[in-house]
Protein backbone atom coordinates (compact mmCIF):
# COMPACT_ATOMS: atom_id res chain seq x y z
CA UNK A 1 0.00 0.00 0.00
CA UNK A 2 2.71 2.47 1.07
CA UNK A 3 4.81 1.45 -1.94
CA UNK A 4 1.94 2.43 -4.24
CA UNK A 5 1.54 5.73 -2.44
CA UNK A 6 5.22 6.58 -2.76
CA UNK A 7 5.12 5.67 -6.43
CA UNK A 8 2.13 7.94 -6.73
CA UNK A 9 3.93 10.77 -4.91
CA UNK A 10 6.88 10.36 -7.27
CA UNK A 11 4.48 10.59 -10.20
CA UNK A 12 2.90 13.75 -8.79
CA UNK A 13 6.30 15.37 -8.20
CA UNK A 14 7.26 14.58 -11.80
CA UNK A 15 3.93 15.99 -12.95
CA UNK A 16 4.37 19.20 -10.99
CA UNK A 17 7.98 19.55 -12.07
CA UNK A 18 6.98 19.03 -15.69
CA UNK A 19 4.09 21.48 -15.36
CA UNK A 20 6.29 24.11 -13.77
CA UNK A 21 9.01 23.74 -16.41
CA UNK A 22 6.56 23.87 -19.33
CA UNK A 23 4.49 26.79 -18.03
CA UNK A 24 7.39 28.89 -16.77
CA UNK A 25 7.85 30.50 -20.18
CA UNK A 26 4.14 31.25 -20.49
CA UNK A 27 3.47 32.10 -16.95
CA UNK A 28 4.47 35.74 -16.87
CA UNK A 29 1.32 37.79 -16.69
CA UNK A 30 1.45 41.36 -15.32
CA UNK A 31 -0.51 41.64 -12.13
CA UNK A 32 -2.13 44.88 -13.26
CA UNK A 33 -3.47 43.09 -16.38
CA UNK A 34 -5.38 40.70 -14.15
CA UNK A 35 -6.56 43.61 -11.99
CA UNK A 36 -7.74 45.50 -15.05
CA UNK A 37 -9.72 42.50 -16.18
CA UNK A 38 -11.41 42.32 -12.78
CA UNK A 39 -12.23 46.05 -12.70
CA UNK A 40 -13.64 45.95 -16.26
CA UNK A 41 -15.86 43.02 -15.35
CA UNK A 42 -16.89 44.76 -12.14
CA UNK A 43 -17.88 47.90 -14.03
CA UNK A 44 -19.97 45.84 -16.45
CA UNK A 45 -21.67 43.98 -13.61
CA UNK A 46 -22.44 47.16 -11.66
CA UNK A 47 -23.94 48.67 -14.79
CA UNK A 48 -26.30 45.75 -15.27
CA UNK A 49 -27.08 45.48 -11.55
CA UNK A 50 -28.22 49.15 -11.71
CA UNK A 51 -30.41 48.27 -14.68
CA UNK A 52 -31.93 45.38 -12.71
CA UNK A 53 -32.64 47.63 -9.72
CA UNK A 54 -34.33 50.14 -12.02
CA UNK A 55 -36.40 47.33 -13.48
CA UNK A 56 -37.38 46.20 -10.00
CA UNK A 57 -38.50 49.73 -9.01
CA UNK A 58 -40.51 50.03 -12.17
CA UNK A 59 -42.19 46.68 -11.40
CA UNK A 60 -43.11 47.84 -7.89
CA UNK A 61 -44.66 51.02 -9.25
CA UNK A 62 -46.66 49.17 -11.87
CA UNK A 63 -47.78 46.53 -9.40
CA UNK A 64 -49.40 49.20 -7.22
CA UNK A 65 -51.44 50.53 -10.14
CA UNK A 66 -52.72 47.13 -11.35
CA UNK A 67 -55.32 44.84 -9.87
CA UNK A 68 -54.36 41.69 -7.98
CA UNK A 69 -55.27 39.43 -10.93
CA UNK A 70 -52.82 41.13 -13.29
CA UNK A 71 -49.82 40.93 -10.96
CA UNK A 72 -48.64 37.51 -12.09
CA UNK A 73 -48.83 38.51 -15.74
CA UNK A 74 -46.73 41.63 -15.00
CA UNK A 75 -44.26 39.56 -13.04
CA UNK A 76 -43.79 37.24 -16.04
CA UNK A 77 -43.23 40.21 -18.34
CA UNK A 78 -40.57 41.64 -16.01
CA UNK A 79 -38.97 38.27 -15.61
CA UNK A 80 -38.58 38.06 -19.39
CA UNK A 81 -37.03 41.51 -19.43
CA UNK A 82 -34.61 40.41 -16.70
CA UNK A 83 -33.67 37.33 -18.75
CA UNK A 84 -33.00 39.52 -21.78
CA UNK A 85 -30.76 41.73 -19.64
CA UNK A 86 -28.95 38.73 -18.25
CA UNK A 87 -28.30 37.30 -21.73
CA UNK A 88 -26.95 40.63 -22.84
CA UNK A 89 -24.72 40.82 -19.76
CA UNK A 90 -23.36 37.29 -20.27
CA UNK A 91 -22.66 38.01 -23.93
CA UNK A 92 -20.76 41.18 -23.13
CA UNK A 93 -18.86 39.47 -20.35
CA UNK A 94 -17.83 36.59 -22.62
CA UNK A 95 -16.72 39.03 -25.25
CA UNK A 96 -14.63 40.99 -22.73
CA UNK A 97 -13.03 37.81 -21.47
CA UNK A 98 -12.28 36.65 -25.01
CA UNK A 99 -10.66 39.94 -25.87
CA UNK A 100 -8.63 39.85 -22.69
CA UNK A 101 -7.47 36.29 -23.39
CA UNK A 102 -6.45 37.22 -26.91
CA UNK A 103 -4.32 39.92 -25.40
CA UNK A 104 -2.73 37.43 -22.96
CA UNK A 105 -2.22 34.11 -24.85
CA UNK A 106 0.57 32.92 -22.52
CA UNK A 107 -1.78 33.10 -19.56
CA UNK A 108 -4.36 30.96 -21.42
CA UNK A 109 -1.79 28.31 -22.31
CA UNK A 110 -0.50 28.08 -18.74
CA UNK A 111 -4.08 27.92 -17.47
CA UNK A 112 -4.83 24.95 -19.75
CA UNK A 113 -1.66 23.09 -18.79
CA UNK A 114 -2.24 23.53 -15.05
CA UNK A 115 -5.87 22.51 -15.49
CA UNK A 116 -4.80 19.24 -17.10
CA UNK A 117 -2.16 18.63 -14.42
CA UNK A 118 -4.74 19.08 -11.71
CA UNK A 119 -7.19 16.69 -13.41
CA UNK A 120 -4.53 14.02 -14.01
CA UNK A 121 -3.38 14.34 -10.39
CA UNK A 122 -6.91 13.82 -9.06
CA UNK A 123 -7.60 10.88 -11.34
CA UNK A 124 -4.23 9.34 -10.43
CA UNK A 125 -5.02 9.72 -6.73
CA UNK A 126 -8.38 7.97 -7.12
CA UNK A 127 -6.90 5.16 -9.21
CA UNK A 128 -3.92 4.56 -6.91
CA UNK A 129 -6.17 4.70 -3.85
CA UNK A 130 -8.47 1.99 -5.16
CA UNK A 131 -5.52 -0.06 -6.47
CA UNK A 132 -3.68 -0.03 -3.14
CA UNK A 133 -6.75 -1.03 -1.10
CA UNK A 134 -6.50 -4.59 0.25
CA UNK A 135 -8.24 -6.86 -2.23
CA UNK A 136 -11.82 -7.73 -1.43
CA UNK A 137 -13.71 -10.34 -3.35
CA UNK A 138 -16.22 -8.82 -5.72
CA UNK A 139 -18.95 -11.05 -4.44
CA UNK A 140 -18.71 -11.97 -0.77
CA UNK A 141 -19.11 -15.62 0.08
CA UNK A 142 -22.43 -15.34 1.81
CA UNK A 143 -24.05 -13.27 -0.88
CA UNK A 144 -22.77 -15.64 -3.56
CA UNK A 145 -24.22 -18.53 -1.68
CA UNK A 146 -27.60 -16.94 -1.22
CA UNK A 147 -27.78 -15.56 -4.74
CA UNK A 148 -27.02 -18.80 -6.48
CA UNK A 149 -30.19 -20.09 -8.00
CA UNK A 150 -28.94 -23.52 -8.87
CA UNK A 151 -27.14 -25.42 -6.15
CA UNK A 152 -24.63 -27.87 -7.43
CA UNK A 153 -23.68 -31.06 -5.65
CA UNK A 154 -20.05 -31.85 -6.24
CA UNK A 155 -18.30 -35.20 -6.50
CA UNK A 156 -14.95 -36.49 -7.70
CA UNK A 157 -16.20 -36.62 -11.27
CA UNK A 158 -17.39 -33.04 -11.68
CA UNK A 159 -15.10 -31.09 -9.36
CA UNK A 160 -12.53 -28.93 -11.18
CA UNK A 161 -8.93 -29.51 -10.10
CA UNK A 162 -6.96 -26.30 -10.79
CA UNK A 163 -3.63 -28.01 -10.06
CA UNK A 164 -3.90 -29.91 -13.34
CA UNK A 165 -3.87 -26.61 -15.24
CA UNK A 166 -1.52 -24.63 -13.04
CA UNK A 167 1.01 -26.37 -10.82
CA UNK A 168 0.82 -23.55 -8.26
CA UNK A 169 -2.90 -23.94 -7.64
CA UNK A 170 -3.98 -26.36 -4.94
CA UNK A 171 -7.36 -24.95 -3.95
CA UNK A 172 -10.58 -25.74 -5.78
CA UNK A 173 -13.17 -23.10 -4.95
CA UNK A 174 -15.82 -23.43 -7.67
CA UNK A 175 -18.68 -21.99 -5.58
CA UNK A 176 -16.56 -18.97 -4.54
CA UNK A 177 -17.05 -19.73 -0.88
CA UNK A 178 -13.59 -18.30 -0.24
CA UNK A 179 -12.29 -14.89 -1.26
CA UNK A 180 -9.65 -14.95 -3.98
CA UNK A 181 -7.19 -13.37 -1.56
CA UNK A 182 -7.61 -16.29 0.83
CA UNK A 183 -7.21 -18.79 -1.99
CA UNK A 184 -3.98 -17.07 -3.04
CA UNK A 185 -2.60 -17.14 0.49
CA UNK A 186 -3.53 -20.80 0.89
CA UNK A 187 -1.89 -21.65 -2.42
CA UNK A 188 1.36 -20.11 -1.21
CA UNK A 189 1.33 -22.22 1.98
CA UNK A 190 0.30 -25.39 0.14
CA UNK A 191 3.07 -24.82 -2.39
CA UNK A 192 5.55 -24.71 0.50
CA UNK A 193 4.00 -27.88 1.90
CA UNK A 194 4.60 -29.51 -1.48
CA UNK A 195 8.11 -28.28 -2.21
CA UNK A 196 9.57 -28.25 1.30
CA UNK A 197 7.86 -31.28 2.81
CA UNK A 198 6.86 -33.32 -0.24
CA UNK A 199 3.18 -33.31 0.68
CA UNK A 200 1.02 -32.82 -2.36
CA UNK A 201 -2.42 -31.59 -1.49
CA UNK A 202 -5.83 -30.69 -2.84
CA UNK A 203 -8.18 -28.46 -0.87
CA UNK A 204 -11.76 -28.40 -2.08
CA UNK A 205 -14.24 -25.88 -0.69
CA UNK A 206 -17.78 -26.12 -2.03
CA UNK A 207 -21.28 -25.46 -0.77
CA UNK A 208 -22.71 -28.94 -1.20
CA UNK A 209 -21.20 -32.39 -1.48
CA UNK A 210 -22.95 -35.27 -3.18
CA UNK A 211 -24.73 -37.46 -0.63
CA UNK A 212 -23.37 -35.17 2.10
CA UNK A 213 -20.38 -37.53 2.31
CA UNK A 214 -17.12 -35.57 2.48
CA UNK A 215 -15.18 -38.74 3.33
CA UNK A 216 -16.24 -40.49 0.11
CA UNK A 217 -15.57 -37.32 -1.89
CA UNK A 218 -12.04 -36.93 -0.46
CA UNK A 219 -11.17 -40.60 -0.96
CA UNK A 220 -12.45 -40.60 -4.53
CA UNK A 221 -10.58 -37.42 -5.44
CA UNK A 222 -7.38 -38.75 -3.82
CA UNK A 223 -7.56 -42.10 -5.59
CA UNK A 224 -8.84 -40.83 -8.92
CA UNK A 225 -6.16 -38.20 -9.40
CA UNK A 226 -3.45 -39.99 -7.42
CA UNK A 227 -2.81 -37.09 -5.10
CA UNK A 228 0.62 -37.32 -3.45
CA UNK A 229 4.03 -38.63 -4.34
CA UNK A 230 4.94 -41.84 -2.49
CA UNK A 231 1.44 -41.89 -1.02
CA UNK A 232 2.13 -38.65 0.87
CA UNK A 233 -0.90 -36.77 -0.36
CA UNK A 234 -3.54 -34.82 1.50
CA UNK A 235 -7.10 -34.08 0.44
CA UNK A 236 -9.25 -31.63 2.39
CA UNK A 237 -12.91 -31.34 1.49
CA UNK A 238 -15.29 -28.77 2.94
CA UNK A 239 -19.05 -28.62 2.39
CA UNK A 240 -19.73 -25.08 3.61
CA UNK A 241 -23.52 -25.25 3.55
CA UNK A 242 -23.50 -28.94 4.49
CA UNK A 243 -21.44 -27.93 7.57
CA UNK A 244 -18.90 -30.68 7.09
CA UNK A 245 -15.16 -31.13 6.63
CA UNK A 246 -13.01 -34.13 5.95
CA UNK A 247 -9.23 -34.37 5.94
CA UNK A 248 -7.86 -37.48 4.28
CA UNK A 249 -4.12 -38.08 4.36
CA UNK A 250 -2.55 -40.55 1.91
CA UNK A 251 -1.48 -43.97 3.14
CA UNK A 252 2.10 -43.00 4.02
CA UNK A 253 1.09 -39.66 5.48
CA UNK A 254 -1.28 -41.28 7.99
CA UNK A 255 1.61 -41.90 10.39
CA UNK A 256 2.60 -38.20 10.40
CA UNK A 257 -0.88 -36.75 10.28
CA UNK A 258 -2.94 -39.06 12.42
CA UNK A 259 -6.71 -39.18 12.59
CA UNK A 260 -6.60 -37.57 16.04
CA UNK A 261 -4.42 -34.72 14.75
CA UNK A 262 -6.73 -34.16 11.79
CA UNK A 263 -9.69 -34.04 14.15
CA UNK A 264 -7.91 -31.68 16.55
CA UNK A 265 -7.01 -29.27 13.76
CA UNK A 266 -10.60 -29.28 12.56
CA UNK A 267 -11.97 -28.67 16.02
CA UNK A 268 -9.42 -25.99 16.84
CA UNK A 269 -9.48 -23.96 13.62
CA UNK A 270 -12.32 -24.90 11.34
CA UNK A 271 -15.35 -25.56 13.54
CA UNK A 272 -15.23 -22.31 15.61
CA UNK A 273 -14.57 -20.11 12.58
CA UNK A 274 -17.21 -21.86 10.48
CA UNK A 275 -19.76 -21.46 13.25
CA UNK A 276 -18.94 -17.75 13.15
CA UNK A 277 -19.47 -17.88 9.36
CA UNK A 278 -15.85 -17.03 8.65
CA UNK A 279 -14.88 -19.61 6.02
CA UNK A 280 -11.86 -17.58 4.91
CA UNK A 281 -10.36 -17.53 8.37
CA UNK A 282 -11.20 -21.18 8.91
CA UNK A 283 -9.44 -22.37 5.79
CA UNK A 284 -6.53 -19.95 5.98
CA UNK A 285 -5.68 -20.99 9.53
CA UNK A 286 -6.29 -24.67 8.86
CA UNK A 287 -3.76 -24.54 6.03
CA UNK A 288 -1.24 -22.72 8.20
CA UNK A 289 -1.84 -25.21 11.00
CA UNK A 290 -1.32 -28.21 8.70
CA UNK A 291 1.96 -26.72 7.54
CA UNK A 292 3.03 -25.99 11.12
CA UNK A 293 2.06 -29.51 12.25
CA UNK A 294 4.07 -31.09 9.46
CA UNK A 295 7.00 -28.79 10.17
CA UNK A 296 6.71 -29.70 13.87
CA UNK A 297 6.39 -26.00 14.55
CA UNK A 298 4.16 -24.15 16.94
CA UNK A 299 0.57 -23.98 15.77
CA UNK A 300 -0.88 -20.57 14.89
CA UNK A 301 -3.15 -19.05 17.50
CA UNK A 302 -6.72 -18.22 16.66
CA UNK A 303 -6.31 -14.84 18.39
CA UNK A 304 -4.11 -13.85 15.50
CA UNK A 305 -7.18 -14.49 13.37
CA UNK A 306 -8.73 -11.28 14.59
CA UNK A 307 -5.45 -9.45 14.48
CA UNK A 308 -5.17 -10.31 10.80
CA UNK A 309 -8.56 -8.82 10.04
CA UNK A 310 -7.59 -5.81 12.15
CA UNK A 311 -4.47 -5.46 10.04
CA UNK A 312 -6.62 -5.33 6.91
CA UNK A 313 -8.89 -2.71 8.53
CA UNK A 314 -5.87 -0.65 9.59
CA UNK A 315 -4.48 -0.87 6.10
CA UNK A 316 -7.73 0.43 4.64
CA UNK A 317 -7.77 3.33 7.13
CA UNK A 318 -4.12 4.17 6.46
CA UNK A 319 -4.61 4.03 2.69
CA UNK A 320 -7.70 6.17 2.76
CA UNK A 321 -6.08 8.63 5.19
CA UNK A 322 -2.96 9.06 3.08
CA UNK A 323 -4.92 9.71 -0.08
CA UNK A 324 -7.36 12.03 1.69
CA UNK A 325 -4.41 14.08 2.95
CA UNK A 326 -3.03 14.21 -0.54
CA UNK A 327 -6.35 15.31 -2.00
CA UNK A 328 -6.72 18.10 0.59
CA UNK A 329 -3.21 19.32 -0.27
CA UNK A 330 -4.00 19.03 -3.98
CA UNK A 331 -7.24 21.01 -3.62
CA UNK A 332 -5.38 23.70 -1.60
CA UNK A 333 -2.83 23.87 -4.40
CA UNK A 334 -5.65 24.15 -6.92
CA UNK A 335 -7.32 26.97 -4.97
CA UNK A 336 -3.99 28.77 -4.88
CA UNK A 337 -3.64 28.45 -8.65
CA UNK A 338 -7.29 29.40 -9.10
CA UNK A 339 -6.48 32.90 -7.87
CA UNK A 340 -4.36 33.32 -10.94
CA UNK A 341 -6.06 31.15 -13.55
CA UNK A 342 -9.67 31.58 -12.49
CA UNK A 343 -11.11 28.15 -13.36
CA UNK A 344 -13.96 28.32 -10.90
CA UNK A 345 -14.67 32.04 -10.49
CA UNK A 346 -13.11 35.40 -11.21
CA UNK A 347 -12.03 36.57 -7.83
CA UNK A 348 -12.77 40.13 -6.84
CA UNK A 349 -15.55 40.47 -9.40
CA UNK A 350 -19.07 41.25 -8.34
CA UNK A 351 -21.87 38.96 -9.43
CA UNK A 352 -25.05 39.85 -11.23
CA UNK A 353 -28.16 40.22 -9.11
CA UNK A 354 -30.50 37.27 -9.16
CA UNK A 355 -33.89 37.45 -10.89
CA UNK A 356 -36.26 39.31 -8.50
CA UNK A 357 -39.28 38.40 -10.65
CA UNK A 358 -38.75 34.69 -10.54
CA UNK A 359 -41.93 32.85 -9.58
CA UNK A 360 -40.93 29.75 -7.63
CA UNK A 361 -44.48 28.40 -7.50
CA UNK A 362 -44.97 28.27 -11.22
CA UNK A 363 -41.94 26.16 -12.06
CA UNK A 364 -42.16 22.42 -12.24
CA UNK A 365 -39.90 20.14 -10.28
CA UNK A 366 -36.78 18.94 -11.87
CA UNK A 367 -35.86 15.36 -12.06
CA UNK A 368 -32.62 13.58 -12.30
CA UNK A 369 -32.40 10.75 -14.67
CA UNK A 370 -29.64 8.65 -15.87
CA UNK A 371 -28.56 5.23 -16.68
CA UNK A 372 -25.31 3.46 -16.54
CA UNK A 373 -24.32 0.77 -18.89
CA UNK A 374 -22.46 -2.11 -17.44
CA UNK A 375 -19.65 -3.67 -19.26
CA UNK A 376 -17.47 -6.62 -18.71
CA UNK A 377 -13.90 -7.20 -19.38
CA UNK A 378 -12.08 -10.41 -19.91
CA UNK A 379 -8.55 -11.32 -19.01
CA UNK A 380 -6.38 -13.15 -21.40
CA UNK A 381 -5.09 -16.48 -20.21
CA UNK A 382 -1.69 -16.48 -18.64
CA UNK A 383 1.08 -18.83 -19.47
CA UNK A 384 0.70 -21.26 -16.57
CA UNK A 385 2.11 -24.70 -16.76
CA UNK A 386 -0.22 -27.49 -15.80
CA UNK A 387 0.63 -29.72 -12.87
CA UNK A 388 0.15 -33.40 -12.23
CA UNK A 389 -0.19 -35.58 -9.20
CA UNK A 390 2.25 -38.14 -7.97
CA UNK A 391 -0.02 -41.21 -8.09
CA UNK A 392 -0.75 -41.49 -4.37
CA UNK A 393 -3.39 -43.72 -2.86
CA UNK A 394 -5.76 -43.28 0.05
CA UNK A 395 -6.76 -45.97 2.48
CA UNK A 396 -9.56 -44.31 4.43
CA UNK A 397 -7.54 -42.48 7.11
CA UNK A 398 -8.32 -39.01 8.37
CA UNK A 399 -11.19 -37.44 10.20
CA UNK A 400 -14.52 -35.81 9.54
CA UNK A 401 -16.10 -33.04 11.60
CA UNK A 402 -19.40 -31.25 11.45
CA UNK A 403 -20.51 -27.95 12.85
CA UNK B 1 18.01 -81.68 -43.42
CA UNK B 2 14.64 -81.04 -44.87
CA UNK B 3 11.87 -80.03 -42.48
CA UNK B 4 8.32 -80.49 -43.61
CA UNK B 5 5.99 -77.51 -43.69
CA UNK B 6 3.53 -79.35 -41.45
CA UNK B 7 6.17 -79.71 -38.72
CA UNK B 8 7.02 -76.02 -38.94
CA UNK B 9 3.34 -75.16 -38.60
CA UNK B 10 2.99 -77.41 -35.55
CA UNK B 11 6.07 -75.88 -33.91
CA UNK B 12 4.75 -72.38 -34.62
CA UNK B 13 1.38 -73.18 -33.14
CA UNK B 14 3.00 -74.73 -30.05
CA UNK B 15 5.26 -71.70 -29.60
CA UNK B 16 2.33 -69.30 -29.96
CA UNK B 17 0.22 -71.32 -27.57
CA UNK B 18 3.11 -71.55 -25.11
CA UNK B 19 3.64 -67.77 -25.25
CA UNK B 20 -0.04 -67.13 -24.79
CA UNK B 21 -0.22 -69.63 -21.88
CA UNK B 22 2.72 -67.94 -20.18
CA UNK B 23 1.13 -64.56 -20.64
CA UNK B 24 -2.23 -65.82 -19.33
CA UNK B 25 -0.55 -67.46 -16.34
CA UNK B 26 1.36 -64.28 -15.51
CA UNK B 27 -1.74 -62.13 -15.74
CA UNK B 28 -3.63 -64.53 -13.44
CA UNK B 29 -0.76 -64.41 -10.96
CA UNK B 30 -0.83 -60.64 -11.11
CA UNK B 31 -4.54 -60.32 -10.38
CA UNK B 32 -4.29 -62.96 -7.67
CA UNK B 33 -1.47 -61.01 -6.00
CA UNK B 34 -3.55 -57.86 -6.17
CA UNK B 35 -6.41 -59.66 -4.45
CA UNK B 36 -4.21 -61.23 -1.73
CA UNK B 37 -2.56 -57.85 -1.07
CA UNK B 38 -6.01 -56.33 -0.74
CA UNK B 39 -6.90 -59.09 1.72
CA UNK B 40 -3.77 -58.33 3.75
CA UNK B 41 -4.86 -54.69 3.86
CA UNK B 42 -8.25 -55.73 5.16
CA UNK B 43 -6.68 -57.82 7.89
CA UNK B 44 -4.27 -55.08 8.90
CA UNK B 45 -7.19 -52.64 9.14
CA UNK B 46 -9.01 -55.09 11.40
CA UNK B 47 -5.82 -55.59 13.38
CA UNK B 48 -5.53 -51.84 13.79
CA UNK B 49 -9.00 -51.80 15.30
CA UNK B 50 -8.11 -54.66 17.61
CA UNK B 51 -4.99 -52.78 18.74
CA UNK B 52 -7.05 -49.77 19.74
CA UNK B 53 -9.31 -51.80 22.03
CA UNK B 54 -7.03 -52.29 25.07
CA UNK B 55 -6.49 -48.53 25.34
CA UNK B 56 -10.17 -47.85 24.84
CA UNK B 57 -11.19 -50.39 27.47
CA UNK B 58 -8.68 -48.99 29.97
CA UNK B 59 -9.91 -45.44 29.40
CA UNK B 60 -13.56 -46.42 29.79
CA UNK B 61 -12.76 -48.50 32.87
CA UNK B 62 -11.39 -45.39 34.55
CA UNK B 63 -14.79 -43.66 34.31
CA UNK B 64 -17.31 -46.48 34.07
CA UNK B 65 -15.86 -49.45 35.96
CA UNK B 66 -19.26 -50.90 36.72
CA UNK B 67 -20.08 -51.35 33.03
CA UNK B 68 -18.36 -54.66 33.57
CA UNK B 69 -20.47 -56.72 31.19
CA UNK B 70 -19.95 -54.36 28.26
CA UNK B 71 -16.21 -54.23 28.86
CA UNK B 72 -15.97 -58.01 29.14
CA UNK B 73 -17.98 -58.46 25.96
CA UNK B 74 -15.55 -56.26 24.07
CA UNK B 75 -12.52 -58.05 25.43
CA UNK B 76 -14.02 -61.44 24.63
CA UNK B 77 -15.07 -60.39 21.14
CA UNK B 78 -11.62 -59.03 20.48
CA UNK B 79 -10.00 -62.22 21.67
CA UNK B 80 -12.22 -64.30 19.42
CA UNK B 81 -11.74 -62.03 16.40
CA UNK B 82 -7.95 -61.96 16.64
CA UNK B 83 -7.81 -65.74 16.73
CA UNK B 84 -9.29 -66.04 13.28
CA UNK B 85 -7.11 -64.97 10.41
CA UNK B 86 -7.60 -65.46 6.72
CA UNK B 87 -4.93 -67.30 4.80
CA UNK B 88 -5.30 -66.71 1.05
CA UNK B 89 -3.81 -70.15 0.38
CA UNK B 90 -6.42 -72.01 2.40
CA UNK B 91 -9.38 -69.72 2.32
CA UNK B 92 -12.75 -71.38 2.34
CA UNK B 93 -16.21 -69.82 2.33
CA UNK B 94 -16.78 -71.19 5.85
CA UNK B 95 -13.57 -69.62 7.12
CA UNK B 96 -14.51 -66.35 5.50
CA UNK B 97 -17.94 -66.45 7.11
CA UNK B 98 -16.44 -67.25 10.48
CA UNK B 99 -14.01 -64.35 10.16
CA UNK B 100 -16.77 -61.92 9.22
CA UNK B 101 -18.97 -63.12 12.04
CA UNK B 102 -16.23 -62.66 14.62
CA UNK B 103 -15.38 -59.19 13.34
CA UNK B 104 -19.08 -58.33 13.22
CA UNK B 105 -19.50 -59.32 16.86
CA UNK B 106 -16.50 -57.20 17.81
CA UNK B 107 -17.96 -54.26 15.91
CA UNK B 108 -21.27 -54.60 17.73
CA UNK B 109 -19.55 -54.87 21.13
CA UNK B 110 -17.53 -51.75 20.33
CA UNK B 111 -20.69 -49.93 19.33
CA UNK B 112 -22.20 -50.70 22.74
CA UNK B 113 -19.00 -49.60 24.47
CA UNK B 114 -18.97 -46.28 22.65
CA UNK B 115 -22.65 -45.76 23.39
CA UNK B 116 -22.14 -45.79 27.16
CA UNK B 117 -20.39 -42.42 26.97
CA UNK B 118 -23.81 -40.78 26.95
CA UNK B 119 -24.23 -41.84 30.59
CA UNK B 120 -20.80 -40.59 31.65
CA UNK B 121 -20.19 -36.91 30.82
CA UNK B 122 -16.67 -37.03 32.29
CA UNK B 123 -15.80 -39.90 29.99
CA UNK B 124 -17.29 -38.05 27.03
CA UNK B 125 -15.19 -35.00 27.84
CA UNK B 126 -11.98 -36.96 28.29
CA UNK B 127 -9.48 -35.98 25.64
CA UNK B 128 -7.90 -39.41 25.44
CA UNK B 129 -11.30 -41.01 24.94
CA UNK B 130 -12.11 -38.53 22.20
CA UNK B 131 -8.84 -39.29 20.42
CA UNK B 132 -9.55 -43.00 20.65
CA UNK B 133 -13.04 -42.46 19.27
CA UNK B 134 -11.66 -40.50 16.34
CA UNK B 135 -9.08 -43.20 15.68
CA UNK B 136 -11.79 -45.84 15.92
CA UNK B 137 -13.92 -43.99 13.42
CA UNK B 138 -10.92 -43.63 11.10
CA UNK B 139 -10.20 -47.34 11.49
CA UNK B 140 -13.77 -48.29 10.63
CA UNK B 141 -13.42 -46.13 7.52
CA UNK B 142 -10.17 -47.89 6.66
CA UNK B 143 -11.85 -51.27 7.10
CA UNK B 144 -14.65 -50.30 4.77
CA UNK B 145 -12.25 -48.95 2.19
CA UNK B 146 -10.04 -52.02 2.41
CA UNK B 147 -13.04 -54.37 2.10
CA UNK B 148 -14.31 -52.48 -0.94
CA UNK B 149 -10.91 -52.60 -2.59
CA UNK B 150 -10.60 -56.29 -1.78
CA UNK B 151 -13.98 -56.99 -3.31
CA UNK B 152 -13.01 -55.08 -6.46
CA UNK B 153 -9.71 -56.98 -6.68
CA UNK B 154 -11.48 -60.31 -6.15
CA UNK B 155 -13.99 -59.44 -8.83
CA UNK B 156 -11.17 -58.76 -11.28
CA UNK B 157 -9.45 -61.99 -10.32
CA UNK B 158 -12.61 -64.12 -10.59
CA UNK B 159 -13.44 -62.65 -13.99
CA UNK B 160 -9.90 -63.40 -15.14
CA UNK B 161 -9.85 -67.05 -14.05
CA UNK B 162 -13.40 -67.87 -15.09
CA UNK B 163 -13.26 -66.42 -18.60
CA UNK B 164 -12.74 -68.81 -21.48
CA UNK B 165 -10.12 -70.01 -22.40
CA UNK B 166 -8.16 -68.89 -19.32
CA UNK B 167 -10.44 -71.01 -17.15
CA UNK B 168 -8.72 -74.11 -18.65
CA UNK B 169 -5.32 -72.95 -17.47
CA UNK B 170 -6.76 -71.73 -14.19
CA UNK B 171 -8.04 -75.26 -13.54
CA UNK B 172 -4.68 -76.80 -14.52
CA UNK B 173 -2.60 -74.41 -12.38
CA UNK B 174 -4.95 -74.41 -9.40
CA UNK B 175 -6.30 -70.82 -9.47
CA UNK B 176 -9.44 -71.18 -7.36
CA UNK B 177 -12.34 -68.76 -7.14
CA UNK B 178 -12.06 -66.32 -4.21
CA UNK B 179 -14.92 -65.13 -2.02
CA UNK B 180 -15.91 -61.54 -1.47
CA UNK B 181 -16.81 -59.90 1.77
CA UNK B 182 -20.51 -59.64 2.18
CA UNK B 183 -22.34 -57.02 4.14
CA UNK B 184 -23.36 -58.44 7.45
CA UNK B 185 -25.53 -56.96 10.11
CA UNK B 186 -23.33 -54.98 12.42
CA UNK B 187 -20.12 -55.94 10.69
CA UNK B 188 -19.59 -52.68 8.83
CA UNK B 189 -21.49 -50.29 11.01
CA UNK B 190 -19.04 -47.68 12.17
CA UNK B 191 -19.76 -46.57 15.73
CA UNK B 192 -21.60 -43.26 15.69
CA UNK B 193 -19.21 -40.70 17.07
CA UNK B 194 -20.92 -37.68 18.54
CA UNK B 195 -19.27 -34.74 20.25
Amino acid sequence: MTTTFFFFLGFIILLLGGGYTVTRKYDYTPKNALMKKSSDLNALTYQYNDAIIALENSYKMEKKQQSFWNVSSIRRQYSKRYQALEREYQGKRRQMTRVWEQMNPAWCKARNIWGWIFTIGMMGAFSCCSFSMPFEEDEPAVSTVSSSTEERYWNAENIPIPHLKDANQYVSNPDHVLAQNTVDQMNVTLKRLDTELGIESVVIVVNHIENDDPFRFAQDVGNKYGVGRNDRGLVVVVGYQDHSINMSPGRSLEADLTDAECHRLQQQYVVPAMRAEMPDSAMYYLTEAIYATMQKKELPEMSSLTSQSDEIDNEIIATTGLYMLFMIAWIAFFMHLNRKYQWLAVLGVASLRSNPFYDYNSTGGSSWGGSSGGGHSSWGGGGFSGGSFGGGSFGGGGATSRW
Amino acid sequence: MKISKGLIAIIAVVVILGAWAASAYNSMVQVQETATTALSNVQSAYQRRADLIPNLVETVKGYAAHEKQTLEDVVAARSKATQITLDPENMTPEKMKEFQQAQGELGSALGRLIAIQENYPDLKANENFRDLQVQLEGTENRINEARNKYNQAVQGYNVEIRSFPKNIFAGIFGFAKMDKFEAEAGAEKAPQVKF
